[in-house]
């Protein structure tokens, strides 16, 4: 379980997360929904120690240290592997520093997304590039999977794609904690929403819960929320 | 692992490549020849407080060396961060550690059984130009390392710009500094001075400011003022020479002196008396002589070649007449530089620079010799151990200073 | 450890071709320059025997001959060492930035890795330090080269004086600065590089932590390293206290590990706990 307890973020004097509070469970897509700017990012990186912080982020437990790296992974909207390197050298880097990582599972998502080893990172598309970045992150035996916005600026097969792996075996019983402004193609996939805005959580619930006892959709409630 | 390549060749080249380089640098200093002085009267034991500073000239590299204790030591042997003072300074920081921080100018001390006292002007200029000094004065009593230091402003400062302490002597608990002032002028006239300053030591005042000897002159003539050379600076001395030497700048840029002009003068610390010596009967001090000499505040010592041996001879400061008047046993060629140290109720002298025509290596002599009797008690003379012959050749050898401890 | 020197390897790779261009711009120029400054100072010697109706003894007892030193102070010898030189003094500023700018940001994956952020902030000094005694290694291997080049090229009566590589190190201020004619002073001016360029990764640590006023704190820090490790030198220099030549050595010495060390770890909790991606 990943325990967010009153983190708060100021940027000089604006604040980015002020007091945010949610877990996140094991074999769970847990999605972070808001408009632009109000903290979803930064909520990631908090959690992967990406960004100093106020208030206490807990991984089964314990605080990050350099091992957990082995146990969670962010997959950020951009490329983070060197433009000038090859698919096949970027997965070497990643076999070279991660104990956790999985060669027989990168082959399958190299397959699943039909990348070429031997592409250059700087000439691949945008659509291609997030699906580097994503067979990269899910290649690694890890708990967690935390994505930035897989699905913006994507090409509409690209996005049919990637919302397969959702649903198929290579997410497995990992826990996912996604951050999008659009829901669409993954309403389905989610169990958990939280909905943020101005660096606090407006609400938390639970998808099958709010469908089965108030009959609302995910949209539903955010159009309840943010235009209220 | 062929993606560490670059870091593993990188990695070999900088180990290899500066690994021996340096070893390299570090045999070719251990090819350096050696230098020491072969016995050929006396013995070795004299040998023992020489110190011999030389420079080899080695491949467009100048390599200090010093010859102590018959032994060769070069400058990059030494460690870096080891202070390089004179002997007699060295001796003075052994024993009294804390109070010689920063104390460097054997001249400034004075030193008997008792006290070990230090006298130097600091001067500076303030932003506006204006020079300001002081006497940095300190006192160490030995028998109890109790130490006093005080600075005081230095009298009448505004009409000098520069001022050299030549000489110490502590007189019943005053402190005596002599020093050469240079007048500040606005004119073209120029000014020299030697003063002697009474510091009491109790009062922590100056309480006398003595001039010795004024002399204006305007360019271009020039006057000078010259000590002989002091064979123990800081030992107490009831009489000091100093002389006055007049010359004149020609056009061409030439300088001549004038020595008929020019004056010798010694001073008398106990009676305050300064004398000015003529110089003029036979075989008595004189103006030329002191010039040349080295004193112990008694008796003035002097190499004479005229006669075409080497003589050494002796005057009496006071009276000014010759006292003692020995030849020293050494081989005598055309006359050549020669380094004279006298210590120990020795004379130590050393003639030839270890180079001689054509930049090749000559052999210098060194004499050992009694003073009072000028008995040989030790001769020899420096002898070349090539570690490398090869380029033994190209080697230049030249001796620079002769001291004793 | 082994990520560390994997890490260590990786920064060099990434900057192997302009560390290889560096080596054979160094390589060509001098050879080049070796060449051609003899050859000039050849034909300048014959023109002016022409012109002045010289011996060749006659000339030489006039102008005297040549040596390397004549090679040594032209820009093409120089050059190449002062270009080498910016390049690695302005990388240890691109080590880091370039990792945070551009389209790709590695540093994402740089801090994800599983292993101490010390090690990362160690891995890029190492790099750059080993890529730094990697030119010296590389000039002090062409230095004897060029050397037995200049003297192969040079007819034994115009040359002034067979000299040795040490001597050709000595007799040139630049030479003298990057070759340094003993080990112990080779260690202790590397040792100075390396305590400045901890504190300029310091520094930018601040920055990257900061951001502008990073840049006050960092070069505040800068000034307070520095000032720390001089305080034996400006207490000198104000007269306050004398201290010896080894007690001045030996507190430098401590002052400067003590810097280096409080640097380095400063910079890497700096790294871990307040930079922000």
């Amino acid at each position: 379980m990943i325990e967010v307890k009153k983190v708060s973020k100021k940027y000089g004097r604006k604040k980015i997360l002020d007091g945010v509070s949610f877990t996140a469970n094991k074999g769970e897509v847990t999605c972070l929904i808001g408009i632009n700017g109000v903290g979803k990012t930064t909520t990631l990186k908090a959690i992967m120690g990406l960004t100093p912080y106020k208030g206490e982020i807990l991984i089964n437990g314990q605080t990050m240290t350099k091992d957990s790296y082995e146990k969670i992974t962010f997959i950020p909207d951009a490329p983070t592997m060197l433009p000038q390197m090859t698919v096949k050298q970027a997965m070497v880097f990643m076999k070279d520093f991660y104990h956790s990582w999985n060669q027989e599972r990168a082959l399958q998502l190299l397959e699943f997304f039909k990348l070429k080893e031997e592409s250059r990172i700087s000439e691949l598309s945008k659509g291609n590039t997030a699906k580097l970045n994503l067979m990269l992150g899910l290649s690694l035996d890890v708990d967690y999977v935390l994505m930035d916005e897989p699905f913006s600026g994507i090409d509409i097969f690209s996005r049919e794609q990637i919302a397969n792996v959702f649903a198929s075996h290579l997410i497995e019983d990992r826990g996912v904690i996604i951050t999008t402004h659009e829901i669409g193609d993954i309403e389905h996939l989610i169990d958990k929403v939280i909905l943020l805005d101005n660096g606090t959580v407006l609400k938390e619930f639970n998808t099958e819960e709010m469908r089965e006892e108030e009959g609302k959709s995910v949209v539903d409630v955010m159009r309840e929320v943010y235009q209220a | 692992m062929k993606r560490y390549l670059c870091s593993i060749i990188i990695g070999l080249v900088v180990l290899l490549s500066i690994g021996t380089y340096y070893v390299k640098v570090a045999s070719s200093a251990s090819g350096l020849p050696t230098f020491s002085f072969k016995t050929i009267e006396g013995s070795d034991k004299e040998l023992d407080p020489v110190i011999v500073q030389a420079t080899l000239e080695n491949n467009n590299l100048y390599e200090p060396l010093t010859i102590e204790s018959n032994m060769t030591t070069y400058g990059h042997d030494r460690s870096l961060w080891s202070d390089r003072n004179d002997v007699q300074i060295e001796r003075l920081i052994k024993k009294h550690r804390s109070f010689m921080r920063g104390k460097d100018f054997i001249d400034s001390f004075y030193e008997d059984d008792d006290f070990l006292a230090y006298a130097s002007v600091n001067n500076e200029y303030t932003k506006s130009g204006k020079m300001e000094a002081e006497f940095d004065i300190g006192v160490l009593e030995k028998k109890d390392e109790d130490e006093t230091s005080f600075r005081i402003d230095f009298p009448h400062q505004e009409r000098l710009m520069n001022m050299e302490v030549r000489d110490v002597q502590l007189i019943h608990s005053k402190l005596q500094v002599l020093t050469m002032n240079d007048v500040d002028s606005s004119d073209d006239k120029q000014t020299k001075e030697v003063h002697l300053y009474t510091i009491d030591l109790a009062k922590k005042k100056v309480v006398n400011d003595k001039t010795l000897v004024s002399e204006t002159f305007t360019y271009p003539n020039q006057v000078d003022f010259e000590m002989p050379v002091n064979t123990a600076p800081s030992q107490p001395n009831n009489m000091i020479l100093f002389s006055m030497i007049k010359g004149v700048n020609h056009e061409e840029g030439e300088y001549e002196e004038k020595l008929k002009e020019s004056k010798l003068f010694s001073y008398q610390y106990d009676t305050e008396k300064l004398t000015t010596i003529k110089g003029d009967k036979k075989e008595s001090l004189n103006l030329d002589i002191a010039r040349s000499g080295y004193t112990d505040g008694k008796s003035l010592y002097a190499i004479d070649f005229t006669s075409g041996k080497y003589q050494l001879k002796t005057f009496d400061i006071s009276s000014g007449a010759l006292t003692n008047d020995i030849e020293l046993n050494v081989a005598v060629g055309k006359e050549e530089a020669n380094f004279v140290a006298i210590k120990n109720g020795r004379v130590y002298f050393l003639l030839g620079s270890g180079m001689g025509e054509n930049l090749t290596y000559e052999p210098a002599q060194l004499l050992i010799a009694d003073l009072k009797t000028g008995k040989t008690l030790y001769k020899g003379e420096t002898i070349r151990h090539a570690a490398d012959k090869k380029n033994e050749q190209k080697i230049g050898f030249i001796i620079s200073t002769l001291e004793v401890i | 450890m082994m990520r560390y020197l994997k890490l260590v390897n990786f920064e060099i790779n990434r900057f192997s071709k302009i560390y290889l261009t560096l080596l054979l711009i160094t390589l060509l120029s001098q050879f080049a320059g070796v060449l051609i400054v003899t050859k000039s100072l050849l034909n300048d010697a014959k023109e002016i025997m022409l012109e002045e109706k010289l011996s060749e003894v006659a000339y030489l007892s006039e102008y005297g001959g040549i040596d390397f030193t004549h090679i040594a102070n032209t820009l093409w010898f120089l050059g190449p060492i002062a270009l080498s030189a910016v390049a690695l003094i302005f990388y240890i500023f691109l080590i880091w930035y370039r990792d945070w700018f551009g389209k790709n940001t590695f540093i994402y994956r740089l801090l994800m890795l599983p292993t101490s952020r010390l090690s990362i902030y160690l891995s890029k000094a190492t790099a750059i330090f080993l890529m730094v005694l990697g030119l010296i290694a590389w000039q002090m291997i062409l230095l004897p080269l060029e050397n037995a080049l200049f003297h192969s090229s040079v007819p034994e009566a115009f040359l002034n004086m067979e000299m040795s590589t040490s001597s050709i190190a000595a007799a040139n201020g630049i030479l003298m600065l990057i070759i340094p004619s003993t080990f112990t002073q080779f260690l202790l001016s590397y040792g100075i590089g390396l305590m400045v360029m901890s504190i300029l990764f310091t520094a930018i640590m601040f920055e990257r932590s900061f951001r502008m006023k990073g840049i006050l704190l960092g070069l505040l820090y800068g000034g307070v390293a520095a000032a720390l490790f001089l305080t034996p030198v400006f207490i000198m220099a104000s007269e306050i206290f004398h201290f010896y030549s080894n007690e001045l050595f030996g507190l430098l010495l401590t002052l400067g590990i003590i810097v280096t060390g409080l640097s380095i770890w400063l910079g890497s909790w700096l790294l871990k706990n307040r930079v922000t991606v």
